[in-house]
């Protein structure tokens, strides 16, 4: 039973490999790969040199890719499984919880994100490498833009409205009715937080801009 | 057999331990020396001296099986699995052409351990024609510079020729014996006593059944004793009977051994065209082969026919 053609890795490898600095050679590398392939599976998430997490991503990659093809009654899957995860309790892992989850996955498994250098200091490239699906939460934040979702317009439209309203109320105070201010400025709160004075520069030049032919600038803040 | 001969006459020779390896060198379609890169067929994963699957895994529902099985027949067919020599525009012209000189010339499915007949174009021999022989030792490289090596010994004298699969001067590929060694090279026949690589000109063709699985032929070689051409204790091979050296040279082999390399998957990927990539091969010359094996068909009924009249 031999291992079938391997499908293509999900991101890009370097050409050859490269030769980790170790003292006992090629079979050091593969002991210090096993080393990273095992922490992977098991912590779901490290951080290591760039070097050494990007070459421990393709054999992460491959070991995965192997067990959701083959499975765990194929024999040569098991016994690279076998040689790779130094701790037997990963291989169940990797059969029973990391098959099913990536089964139908189309992209890569794992993710590999840089870390900023330390300086001043030696430059020592630093990578955070994680299993994708893993419990932690993202390494690089990722904002959500809900500036349309049906809540914040309604939240967006009474801000506008109290604004709009004490403005009234100062414009009261200083007996200048809301007619006199202008129109244009006073949904915004630009006009609420200038004075009355730079109100009204800034509805003078508003007026020369739109006859000019309309601002940028202003689009984008109604917008 | 004299034509052989002359034939090795005219072409660069090297007197390896009593062997004259010839090399039949040609002009590419483009223009290049092919200068064929020793570089042997990767470990896709399949070994050649594997036997061929009942039902080869296909890792594609829409790869049909006949295009999963050309991985076996015409392996050169696949690109150079090294990354920094891929280009695209370049093999497809290749494959083109490999295509249409397949539409011309038989190349019959071979694997080292096969018995083939060649006729080559050789503007010295009688008929401008040389026919060779022989076992082939070994095969390699990719796409129009893919070459084998056929080795006999003719007059007490090993004779190897490299031909390149897809020169024009090649006339005719006959397969005499098409069969499997226990090792992907049969290198070490140089090593081993004459009546091993000695095969008649006028050797009868072996009948095969298209379709029937490739016989391995379990064959044992027991090499001459040592100074070898190369380290074969340092092989692991299996078509060798018991070296008969002194414990210092396995103990050598044994600290110079690999047995890691089994395991080191990234490797094996960088050494194989990726499963989507053999696919888009076989796809594309699926067509032209299909053509090419029904031409192939009708050639032989016809041929038949003729000699029953």
């Amino acid at each position: 039973m031999a291992r079938s053609v391997p499908p293509r890795l999900k991101f890009q490898i370097l050409p050859k490999i490269r030769n980790l600095s170790t003292p006992e050679g090629p079979l050091g590398r593969i002991k210090q790969l096993q080393k990273l392939v095992g922490a992977i599976i098991q912590y779901e998430r490290i951080e290591s040199q760039w070097s050494r997490a990007d070459e421990a991503r393709g054999y992460v990659e491959r070991l995965i890719q192997e067990a959701v093809q083959n499975g765990p009654n194929h024999k040569p899957t098991m016994e690279l499984a076998n040689y790779w995860l130094v701790d037997k309790d990963l291989v169940h892992k990797l059969f029973k919880v990391l098959v099913p989850r990536f089964q139908n996955y189309t992209r890569a498994y794992t993710s590999m994100f840089p870390l900023p250098l330390k300086m001043p200091g030696r430059v020592n490239y630093k990578a955070v490498l994680e299993l994708k699906g893993n419990a932690y939460p993202h390494v690089v934040p990722h904002h959500h833009d809900n500036h349309h979702t049906l809540l914040n317009q309604l939240l967006s439209a009474a801000n506008d409205e109290y604004r709009q309203q004490k403005l009234a109320e100062k414009l009261s105070a200083l007996n200048i009715s809301m007619a006199q201010f202008g129109d244009e400025d006073k949904a915004t709160g630009d006009a609420y937080s200038g004075a009355e004075e730079d109100g009204k520069g800034r509805t003078a030049a508003d007026d020369n801009e739109e006859a000019a032919g309309g601002s940028p600038d202003k689009t984008t803040t109604a917008a | 057999m004299a034509a052989s001969i002359a034939l090795a006459r005219q072409i660069t020779r090297v007197n390896i331990n009593n062997t004259k390896i010839c090399r039949l060198s040609t002009v590419c379609t483009d223009g290049a020396f092919c200068n064929a890169s020793l570089k042997r067929y990767s470990d896709v994963a399949p070994s050649r001296s594997d036997p061929e699957p009942d039902v080869v895994e296909s890792h594609n529902e829409t790869l049909s099986n006949a295009q999963a099985h050309y991985r076996y027949i015409f392996p050169e067919i696949l690109p150079n699995p090294d990354s920094t020599r891929r280009n695209k525009v370049c093999e497809m012209l290749e494959r083109n052409d490999m295509m249409n000189r397949r539409s011309v010339l038989e190349i019959p499915e071979f694997y080292v351990g096969s018995i083939l007949a060649v006729t080559a174009s050789d503007k010295y021999a009688a008929g401008n024609t040389s026919r060779f022989v022989g076992i082939c030792i070994d095969r390699g490289g990719c796409g129009l510079r893919a070459w084998f090596i056929l080795r006999n010994v003719i007059d007490d004298q090993g004779i190897e020729i490299m031909y390149e699969m897809y020169s024009p001067m090649i006339r005719e590929i006959q397969m005499l014996k098409l069969e499997k060694r226990l090792d992907e090279s049969l290198l070490y026949l140089r090593d081993a006593p004459n009546e091993y690589s000695t095969f008649d000109f006028d050797m009868a063709e072996v009948p095969h059944v298209a379709g029937d699985h490739v016989p391995i032929n379990p064959l044992k070689v027991k090499l001459r004793s040592r100074p070898w051409l190369e380290r074969y204790e340092r092989q692991d091979l299996k078509g060798v009977e018991d070296l008969g050296l002194a414990q210092k040279f396995y103990d050598r082999a044994k600290q110079l051994a690999t047995p890691w390399e089994k395991y080191d998957i990234m490797k094996q990927y960088r050494a194989t065209v990726t499963a989507e990539d053999q696919d888009e091969v076989f796809r594309d010359i699926h067509e032209k082969q299909q053509q090419i094996e029904q031409a192939r068909i009708v050639r032989r009924r016809r041929k038949k026919l003729q000699s029953n009249r």
